[in-house]
């Protein structure tokens, strides 16, 4: 009696265990794609992100700035004589 | 017997062989199921997988190189690339006039490039595809269109920081300067990804991820791009005016051995691969040696200084302006007669340097060129950095000794240079250059005395404001600084036909932030001495960069400095 309960119980355990194999697989799988999904998108997010600074520093790029104050605004640099520092 | 009793017996024999017939061929199903299974089931898994289970690279974006101020230096962005498989387009007109409207190419041009390859696969149509060409071909989902997406990397100042960056090449590998240096941080390193396909080689399903994704890191370097272009645009302008054949500029804190600045011209756009050629890809800053000249003088001084026979008064006698050693003759531009400590950088005599030089032994003056950093690398690991030549002083002879004194016989790099300036800015410590923030240096170390360091800054304010360095000035600080005019060696033998023209400076003198060289290579216009070719550009930088870095003007605020400073911070009494 005793030994036909512990091989049920090993019967059952084996079972249990297969379900949970099953189980964890899936359940890997799964976050495998959420996973990938989520770098994807912060690859996407991120291509984004230098697009836009790589747009910003053309425009405010230090050659640009100069030209378009000198070119379109007629400004220019003082000189250094015209100058006064305070503090 | 009965035909009936026959008839009976030959049904029992027919049946007893179909059902040995079909028991036989049972055993044999069966048996083919066991060798399949027990057989060779490695084999027969191997060839499934082999045809639906892949592994697949997760791509990574190099990171962002930065400046001090976040200010971005190289970017990458997506690119895509076009690919078309001229068999699907061959005969179909109304793709083939899609593709080149969206492309605004001749159909006639397309149609040659597919019918030249018209038995391949797939041929490459253009790398240079915008963001909406990609969306509208896209959209089209024409048959035999495919589309790569590769990574192109982007420097937004361009020409001004192109050799000191460096580029990467069409795989966005680290090829030349910052970006060869820190390709492994930059670069990541590409997961992998295990994948189900089908027959047609579309990805059906992700299983699992073998390796994950190390995403390339941002880099955050010490340069101040605002420096860097005022660096650039007045060294730009200065071999321009001086029809020099190049220039260097380094501007650093002396303090923490960070690099501010650091350019050259000629130049190229990195942005433009037909600019990239191998003569300008140099970081001369680095890469080129030269013979200081002038420029070393203060460390002639110091060197007498730490011997402590000499003190800042001392009076050297450098009359007639001429002096014999062996069969060579040592000259000054004139008889500048009985002269102290800082006459000798005032006037920049040869003369003086070398007395200075014959009081002490050979191995006194290694020992202080060794000691602020020349002969060795100076900590910045960019690619092709020179160690310059200083030999040992075993090997000179009495001129060698001499020679040294102001700054022939030797060679440097321009970062060697700011190196050694440093020194006697900072009260005498020896700092290791670093470019990027965060990278590993050594510890300084003592190179001379603090109280040596402080009278040699003081002299080398005199220099700026009495002597060869008076373009040097900028408006409301103190300048220290000595200019340099070495002649250069052409087929073993100094020429006066081509000079470099150089100018080391610290600024403000009083409270030493920045240290700038300004290296102007064989100026051929109306002047070409370091006072009239370097020392200016050193001013114009200045005068921007203490500006863009907020530092105050020094005690002096801008007043006439000599009497001010020097009874601030010069110890030295009656030098001044």
């Amino acid at each position: 009696m005793k030994m036909n309960l512990f091989v049920l119980f090993l019967a059952i355990s084996v079972f249990a265990s297969a379900l949970a194999l099953v189980t964890k697989r899936e359940e890997t799988r799964n976050f495998s794609k959420q996973l990938e999904k989520l770098e994807s998108e912060r690859r996407a997010v991120k291509q984004d992100w230098a697009k836009l600074i790589l747009r910003q520093s053309n425009l405010a790029s230090h050659s640009r700035v100069e030209q378009v104050a000198r070119d379109t605004l007629g400004m220019k640099l003082p000189e250094a004589k015209t100058v006064v520092s305070t503090k | 017997m009965s035909l009936q009793r026959k008839a009976a017996l030959d049904f029992r024999n027919r049946r007893k062989v179909t059902l040995a017939l079909f028991f036989i061929m049972s055993l044999v199903l069966i048996w083919g199921a066991i060798d399949l299974q027990i057989n060779e089931p490695v084999d027969l898994k191997k060839r499934a997988d082999s045809r639906s289970l892949r592994i697949k690279e997760i791509p990574t974006d190099r990171g962002i190189i930065f400046d001090k101020n976040k200010d971005p230096l190289a970017v990458s962005v997506p690119h895509y690339a076009l690919e078309v498989d001229p068999r699907k387009l061959i005969g179909n007109e109304e793709y083939q006039n899609r593709i080149a409207t969206i492309l605004d190419w001749d159909l006639e041009k397309l149609q040659k490039m597919i019918s030249a390859k018209k038995h391949r696969k797939g041929i490459p149509l253009t790398r240079k595809l915008t963001t909406e060409q990609k969306k509208t071909l896209a959209e089209l989902e024409i048959d035999g269109v495919y589309f790569t997406e590769y990574s192109k990397r982007h420097y937004p100042s361009a020409n001004v920081t192109a050799q000191l960056i460096g580029f990467t090449d069409r795989d966005d590998r680290g090829q030349e300067g910052i970006e060869k240096l820190y390709n492994t941080t930059l670069q990541g390193v590409p997961g992998e990804r295990r994948v189900l396909q089908d027959a047609t080689k579309q990805v059906v399903k992700s299983l699992q991820i073998i390796k994950p994704v190390e995403p390339g890191k941002d880099l955050y370097l010490t340069i101040h791009s605002g420096v860097q272009y005022a660096a650039y645009r007045a060294l730009e302008k200065a071999v321009i005016k001086n029809q020099a054949s190049s220039g260097s500029v380094v501007v650093m804190n002396p303090n923490n051995g960070n690099i501010l600045a650091l350019t050259n011209y000629p130049s190229f756009n990195p942005n433009i691969s037909s600019e990239k050629q191998a003569h300008l890809y140099r970081n001369r800053a680095v890469t080129d040696k030269f013979e200081p000249g002038s420029t070393l003088k203060p460390f002639t001084i110091a060197m007498a200084l730490e011997g402590g026979v000499y003190a800042p008064d001392s009076m050297i006698d450098s009359s007639p302006g001429v002096i014999t050693i062996g069969r060579n003759k040592v000259r000054d531009a004139k008889d500048y007669g009985v002269i102290n400590l800082t006459g000798i950088l005032r006037h920049s005599s040869n003369v003086g340097s070398t007395k200075l030089a014959f009081a002490h032994s050979p191995k006194a003056m290694w020992n202080i060129l060794w000691a602020v950093g020349f002969g060795e690398k100076t900590g910045l690991k960019l690619n092709g950095e020179a160690r310059g030549d200083l030999t040992s002083h075993v090997k000179w002879h009495p001129f060698d000794h001499a020679t040294h004194s102001f700054g022939y016989g030797m060679t440097v790099t321009a970062v060697q240079l700011a190196r050694a300036y440093s020194v006697i800015a900072n009260g005498g410590w020896l700092v290791s250059l670093g470019v990027a923030r965060g990278a590993p240096s050594f510890p300084r170390v003592r190179a001379i005395k603090e109280s040596t360091a402080l009278s040699v800054l003081s002299m080398l304010a005199v220099a700026v404001n009495e002597g060869t360095g008076k373009n040097a000035r900028v408006q409301g600080f103190n300048v220290a600084g000595k200019t340099g005019t070495a002649r250069k060696l052409l087929e073993g033998e100094y020429t006066s036909k081509a000079h470099m023209a150089l100018f080391a400076g610290i600024i403000p003198a009083d409270a030493p932030e920045l240290v700038g060289i300004v290296v102007i290579d064989e100026p051929r216009g109306e002047y070409y001495t370091g006072g009239q070719v370097a020392a200016p550009v050193f001013s114009e930088i200045m005068h921007e960069a203490t500006r863009l870095l907020n530092i105050e003007p020094g005690t002096s605020g801008g007043q006439p400095v000599m009497e001010n400073f020097a009874t601030i911070s010069s110890p030295l009494g009656s030098a001044f």
